[in-house]
This record gives C-alpha cells, structure tokens and sequence, in this order.
C-alpha cells in the first residue's frame, strides 16, 4: 500500500458528519471566548492592564439577563420579545458595572507600581462574584429557553442547535459592526490613536480619560452580550462561571496577541475550535486543560501571539 | 451642599446599578418574582455615606482636589482651629465601639453551651478604650500631646523590661499550653492558623519580596498534601511515616516550583499571574481526573538500565478523583498510638514549631545576599541584572523557596485534616493567601503573620462575619491598593532604609554647607 492508498484511506476514515459538528461545537464556544476577549484585548492595549474582573462582567450580564428575563416572564411577555429585551438590558447594565469598576478600582491607580492594578484587578473580581453569590444563590439556575423554532435548520439539526446558529450569527455581525466602528467612527479613530501613544493622543485633543471609560463601557457590553447568549445556549449559570471563561478568554486574546482587536477573534475561534476537538477525539476531563496548556506554550515561544506585534522592551 | 447632592447622585446610580441582581430574585421553586426593595435602600444609603469618606481619601491621598472632590467647604471648614480635632472626636467616638458592639452582637446569637469569644472581645474592648481616649484628648484639643504621652509610656515600659523577650515569653505562656486550656475544635483552628502563617509567609518570598505575583500558589500547597497523602498511601506509615514525608513533600512542592519557574522566567508581572493561575489550574484538573502517570520518567530510566522498574513507577499513581484521598494517618509519635484528641494537640505543636520556624528563616532570608536580590529584582528588573544579580537564580531560588514552605503546610494540612481534595486547593484558596499578603503588608513578616490570624480567626469567631468574609476582602484588596499599597504594617527594611537616605542627604547637605 503506497502512501497515497494510506492518507486516502485514513480521509475516508474519518467521519466528516461528526468532524463538522466538532467544528461547529468549537465556533460556538469560541465565538463566545472572541465576545469576551475583545475586552482584554482593547483594555490591554489601551492601559496595559489585564483587567481581571472582566470574566465576572460577564457573568453579570448574564444573570442580569437571567432576572430581566424572569421577570417579564412573569409579566407575560412573549419569548423573542423577552430575549431582546433582556439582552438590551444587560449590555445596558454590563457597560454601567464596566465604566464604575474603572472608576472606582483602576482610575486612582494610574501610574502606580505595575502591581497594585493587578492586585486591584483581582480584587475586583472577587468581590463582583461574590456580591451575585451573595445577593442571589450559590446554586445553579435555570435560564429559560426562548430561542423562536428555527424550521430550515432541520436537515441539520443534529449538529448544529438553533442556539449555536445564533452565537455564531450573532457574535459575526456583532464583531464585524465592532470593526466598523473601530475603523470608521471618529471615536474609534481616538481609541486607536490612545492604544498607540497615550501621550501623543493627549497632546492631539483627545481626552484619555474619556478614551478608557469608553474601553471599558464597550469590553462590557460585549461580554453581556456574550454572557446573554451562552445563557441562552447551555439553558444554566451560576455566580462563578466568570472566572473559567474569563481565563480562557484571556488565553485567546493572548493566542490572537494581545492589544490586536483581529486576533482576539481569531484567538477566540482557534481556543474554541482546540478544546472542541481536544475533547471529541481524545479526553473529554481534560478538556479545561487545553486552554492553559496552549496559553503557557504560547507564552514560551510565541509570546506576542498569532497576529500581534513583538514590542522591543526600551529601558 | 454641592458635595450632598454629588453623594446623593453617587448613590442613586449604585442603587440603579445593583437593582436587578440586589432587589430581584427569580424564585427557583415556581418562577414568580421576590422583591427585595430594602437591600436596595440599605445599599442607597451605605453608598452616601461612603461617598463622603471615599472622596475625603482620595483628597487626603493626593488624587484629587478637594474641588473636583466637591469637599472644598469641608477642606476649608477643617482649617479653621478646632474643627479638625472635632471632628476626629466624633469619628473616634462612632468608630471606637463599634466592633465592640459587633462582637457583643455576635455573642448574643451563638447558640447554648457555647464559650463566649474572649479574645476577640477583649481587643474589641481595648479598641473601644482607645477610641474613647482620642475623643475624649481631641475634644479638649490636646490629641497630639495625648498620643505621644501614650507612645512614651509604651517605649518606656519596652526600655524598662525588655519588651521583646517580655512579649515573647508571654506569647509562649499564651500558646503552648493552650491545647489543654480550650476545646480540640478551637486547638484544630489554631493549627489552621499556622499553617496559614506558613502559607501567607512563603507567598511572602515569591510575590512581597521577589515581586513575583503568583496566582496559583495553592498547587504547591496542594504538592506537598498529596505527596504526603499518595506517597504513604502506596508504602505505609512504617517505610514514609510523617516525619519523612514532610521534607519530601517541600521538596516535591520545591521540585514543582523550579519547574515552574523555568519557562515563566522571561515573562513580567501581568502575564507571570496569569501563567502561574493556569498552573495551578492544570495541577487541579489533573487531581481530578484522578491518576497520574510517572510512565515519562520510566521511560526515561529505561534508557539507562535493563533493570526491571518498581510497579510504582509502572502503574499509574492513584489520586483519587473529586472523592480524594481518605484515611491519612496522623503524624507518629515516637511509635506511639494517640488518640485522636492528643494527635490533633500534636499536629498543633507541630505547626506551632513550624510556623515559628518559617517566620525565622524567611527573616533571615530576608537579610541574606539572596533576600537582597530579590528586593532589587522586585525594584527594578533591567537595573538589577545591570547590577550584576543573577536574575536566574534569583527568579528560581524564590519560586522553589516559596514553594518549598507550601509543600511544608500542604503536608501539614493533610496531616491534620486526614482527608484531602481538589476542592481544597482552588483558586479561591490562592486568592486568599494573596490577600494575607496583601493585607498584611507585602514583604512584611509580622503583617502577614497577623494577617494570617485575622483572615482564619475572625470568621470563626465572628460569624456574622463568615458570610461576606470573601466580599469583604475583594472590596479590601481594591481599598488597600488605592490608599494603601504598602499594606497595614510597613515592613521594616524600608522604614530603615528611608530614614538612611534622610540621615546621608542631611549629613551630606551639613557638609557642603560647612564647606
């Protein structure tokens, strides 16, 4: 059997039904990881700061969705009109926390030992998850299902749920309106000016204060969204689902390098679409571990990422 | 009045902000809606109150203007003469009390048969006094004079008697007979205690001294329990006894330590946390799922001999899953079989000698050329490899020294506990030792080493306490690195080292004037 016969045999081997539904697994998931490091990644190319607390911005949105949803629920509103609604509340919500955690634990730090942020950082995310665990229940809860029946994905269903459609579709449009923005809009434009050279910025007009609290209030809103639709996919959330997906979204903003709006997508789908096949073709326990391992590894030899920049180190 | 309405606003927004998850819940039983509108103005109105005292500290602080704070008339109000003296009175007099009142509070709800907490009281008492006094010396304007009579009759009485030796031997008429004095429940927290002072003073070396921030310190600690845990498992307690174990095990954490560190070496502070938290993740994930394979190592002592391998080194090691590990032996003591009341009155000394140990030697670390080296590496990176420091040996020596005393308090642990599991050893517990360190001062042994205490004790005497105890110490990590990064107690070397520059700019400054 020549070498050919072998690779042709070993393509037709493969299951292609189940290696498509691996692939969408892993879409979806990293869509949501994208959603979520977009705000790393911008935070951390603006002040240089991982913004620790971020993972639990998340988990606020979605249990702010959670309750919104609840709520009109009992009011007796219909199920489309329910999701909008709580997903429109939520990155309301989620960009308000955003803007007075920066406000109030990383504002009076700037230009403080390179610590004390971090440290704060922490702090903060600590003590988001546990005011929700706290001031709702450390038990998991069960977000209602209100996803409209979607027909013409039928023929398909068995590897693609309506829900994963939606965060795919959802997070495509919404990154792409993000790099619109980014591009086009004169604040975008500002925000791009900050994350190159703060000083020079400053010295053109545009107010860095303004700059990072408009960071923040976007990070924020996109994690909600985020939160919003894997809530909406796994159907629970409890108070610490912050902290794993903020881990990994971070491992994906790093993968994408960080400080590049581009890679953290990328990162996000490449994180996403590993652990799927990691968990689907070897060991399903160890799934968690991929995320970590990819993130040392890269860290070692590759540490400005897929898509980021080496920065020379100036003394 | 412009300040007023500032607070109020502050007030209005954090009531909005929290209002979805504060004063609604989704009842889990049948969906409906619980409100909860009195969290909400319990919240309006703690959040006015500490929009003033925030705002004040940030002006105290330098951060901002007493007018971008809108405190320009209370600024101005407390330069007039008295004002200030006044209204430090009043503080004193609202604060003083009050965690006497809290402890008092607490006593009323503990249920019957319970021994009152003295300790706790008594401090809370003495706190009370001393507030009491600062009111009652800043009411009559003199609070400058009363804390300086109150200073010297301190130092007097350390001069007298030789405070130090004094205290310490009060200290060890306190603790070493406490064991028989109250119950074994209170002597097993004790022990806890200590163990944390290990734990808190080896994160000490790693993130106060080196300024290495590390996030996921508890996988050492976790090394070190199941080193213990599997290793005297797969031999017995006759061939691996305690005693042989607990060096072993802060070698195995030590091990893990160096290890770690070789890759992380070239990464700064951000990206060292976040590696070191998905280490301590992945030795996490790996207790849970259950075995360990040493095959690598096998494989590798194969290429060097044909000799057949040990079955321990073959076969997977067993960890134990989610469930852990059960039935750990007590430490031995001199081959004598103890109950279980005096072995855990052992396990106490044991820590008790241990912690004390520990405070010594990272003290005398501290001072050594290696403790010195740290403090460059953690004052500035590329100035300190300019200076000739082995940055290398520097970084290694505090990851496996730090480690080291993790692995100490791991085996420890399991010695006391006699079970183990993951859930022991998750991130919160890093983050806890992390806020010892921070609150306790980074780099200073004696505040980590009452950070320690406050952080295990005061949730087990003060129970209303318990609940927020986690909210609480996120909430202090922020305040403490907004107002007071160098933590509570200032460590020692830096205070010297201050009052050195001082003496040498003076002496220098009087001989050019004399020239």
């Amino acid at each position: 059997m020549n070498i050919f016969e072998a690779i042709t045999s070993y393509v037709v081997e493969i299951d292609w039904r189940y290696f498509i539904e691996l692939v969408f697994s892993g879409l979806t998931k990293g869509s949501i990881y994208a959603l979520i490091s977009l705000g790393y990644t911008m935070v951390y190319g603006i002040i240089e700061l991982i913004n620790f607390a971020h993972g639990e911005i998340y988990m606020i949105g979605a249990f702010t969705g959670l309750i919104v949803a609840g709520a009109l629920g009992a009011l007796g509103f219909p199920s489309l009109g329910i999701l909008v609604i709580a997903a429109l509340v939520a990155v309301i919500y989620c960009a308000a926390y955003g803007y007075t955690m920066e406000k109030i634990a990383y504002r009076p730090l700037r230009g403080a030992q390179r610590l004390s942020p971090l440290i704060s950082a922490i702090g903060m995310s600590i003590f988001l998850g546990n005011y929700v665990l706290n001031a709702q229940t450390q038990d998991f809860v069960r977000f209602p299902d209100l996803l409209p029946p979607m027909p013409f994905l039928d023929p398909v269903s068995d590897i693609l749920r309506p829900s994963s459609f939606l965060i795919i579709v959802c997070s495509a449009t919404v990154m792409i309106a993000l790099t619109l923005f980014i591009k086009r809009t004169r604040l975008g434009k500002a925000m791009r000016a900050t994350a190159q050279n703060r000083k020079m910025a400053m010295l053109l007009g545009i107010d860095a204060d303004r700059i990072i609290s408009a960071t923040f209030i976007i990070g924020s809103g996109l994690a909600a969204i985020g939160g919003i639709l894997i809530a909406s996919h796994t159907l629970q959330i409890n108070f610490n689902i912050g902290f794993l997906a903020g881990i990994k979204a971070f491992t994906a903003a790093v993968l994408g390098g960080i400080g590049s709006i581009p890679g953290a997508m990328l990162g996000g789908l490449v994180l996403g679409c590993c652990e799927s096949f990691a968990a689907g073709y070897f060991v399903s326990d160890y799934e968690d571990m991929v995320a970590f391992a990819i993130l040392i590894l890269i860290l070692i030899f590759r540490p400005s990422g897929l898509l980021g920049k080496a920065k020379v180190q100036k003394v | 009045m412009k300040g007023l309405l500032r607070s109020l606003l502050v007030s209005l927004w954090f009531m909005a902000l929290t209002f979805p998850i504060l004063a609604i819940k989704i009842s889990p039983l049948d969906g409906g809606i619980i409100w909860r509108f009195e969290n909400s103005l319990w919240l309006g109105v703690g959040v006015f109150l500490l929009s003033f005292i925030w705002r004040a500290m940030l002006v105290l602080k330098g951060i901002s203007t007493p007018e971008e704070a809108d405190m320009a008339g209370f600024f101005a109000a407390m330069q007039k003469p008295g004002n200030k003296e006044r209204a430090i009175g009043i503080a004193a007099l609202l604060c003083g009390p009050a965690p006497l009142c809290l402890t008092l509070y607490d006593a009323l709800g503990l249920p019957e048969g319970e021994p009152l907490p003295f300790i706790p009281m008594a401090l809370a008492a003495l706190f009370a006094l001393f507030g009491l006094y600062t009111a009652f010396a800043s009411f009559r304007g003199r609070r400058q004079a009363a804390y300086a009579r109150l200073a010297a009759a301190v130092t007097k009485t350390g001069e007298a008697g030789g405070a130090r030796t004094a205290l310490m031997l009060a200290l060890c008429a306190l603790l070493l007979p406490l064991p028989w004095l109250v119950d074994i429940y209170r002597v097993n927290i004790l022990a806890t205690a200590f163990i944390w002072i290990m734990l808190g003073l080896g994160l000490n070396i790693v993130v106060g001294q080196a300024g290495l921030l590390v996030l996921g310190y508890v996988a050492f600690y976790a090394v070190g329990a199941y080193s213990y845990a599997v290793l005297n498992a797969a031999f017995g307690s006759d061939v691996l006894g305690f005693w042989l174990l607990l060096p072993v095990g802060g070698l195995c954490a030590a091990l893990a330590g160096a290890l770690l560190s070789l890759p992380v070496l070239r990464l700064r502070g951000d990206y060292l946390a976040i590696v070191t938290l998905g280490f301590g993740e992945i030795v996490r994930i790996t207790l849970e799922g259950g075995s360990l394979s040493l095959a690598p190592v096998a494989w590798l002592i194969s290429l060097f001999t044909d000799a057949p391998l040990p079955a321990w080194l073959t076969a997977p090691l067993d960890l134990g899953g989610p469930a852990g590990i059960g039935s750990i032996p007590y430490p031995g003591f001199f081959g004598l079989k103890l109950g279980m009341d005096d072995s855990i009155r052992f396990v106490y000394y044991i820590a008790l000698g241990l912690a004390f140990l520990t405070v010594i030697a990272v003290a005398r670390l501290r001072d050594s050329r290696i403790g010195r080296s740290w403090m460059a590496l953690r004052e500035d990176e590329i100035a300190c490899e300019a200076m000739g420091v082995n940055k290398v040996t520097a970084k290694l020596s505090a990851f496996a020294l730090g480690a080291c005393w993790a692995g100490f308090g791991g085996v420890l642990f399991a010695a006391k506990t006699t079970f183990i599991n993951p859930a022991s050893f998750t991130f919160m517990e890093s983050a806890l030792i992390l806020s010892v360190v921070v609150l306790g001062g980074l780099g200073s042994i004696l505040g980590v080493a009452l950070g320690a205490c406050v952080l295990i004790l005061l949730p087990e005497y003060l129970r209303s306490f318990n609940e927020y105890r986690m909210l609480i110490f996120g909430a202090s990590m922020v305040i403490m690195m907004v107002f007071r990064p160098q933590g509570l107690i200032t460590p020692r070397a830096k205070k010297r080292r201050i009052a050195g520059v001082n003496d040498t700019a003076a002496g220098a400054g009087g001989q050019r004037r004399a020239a």
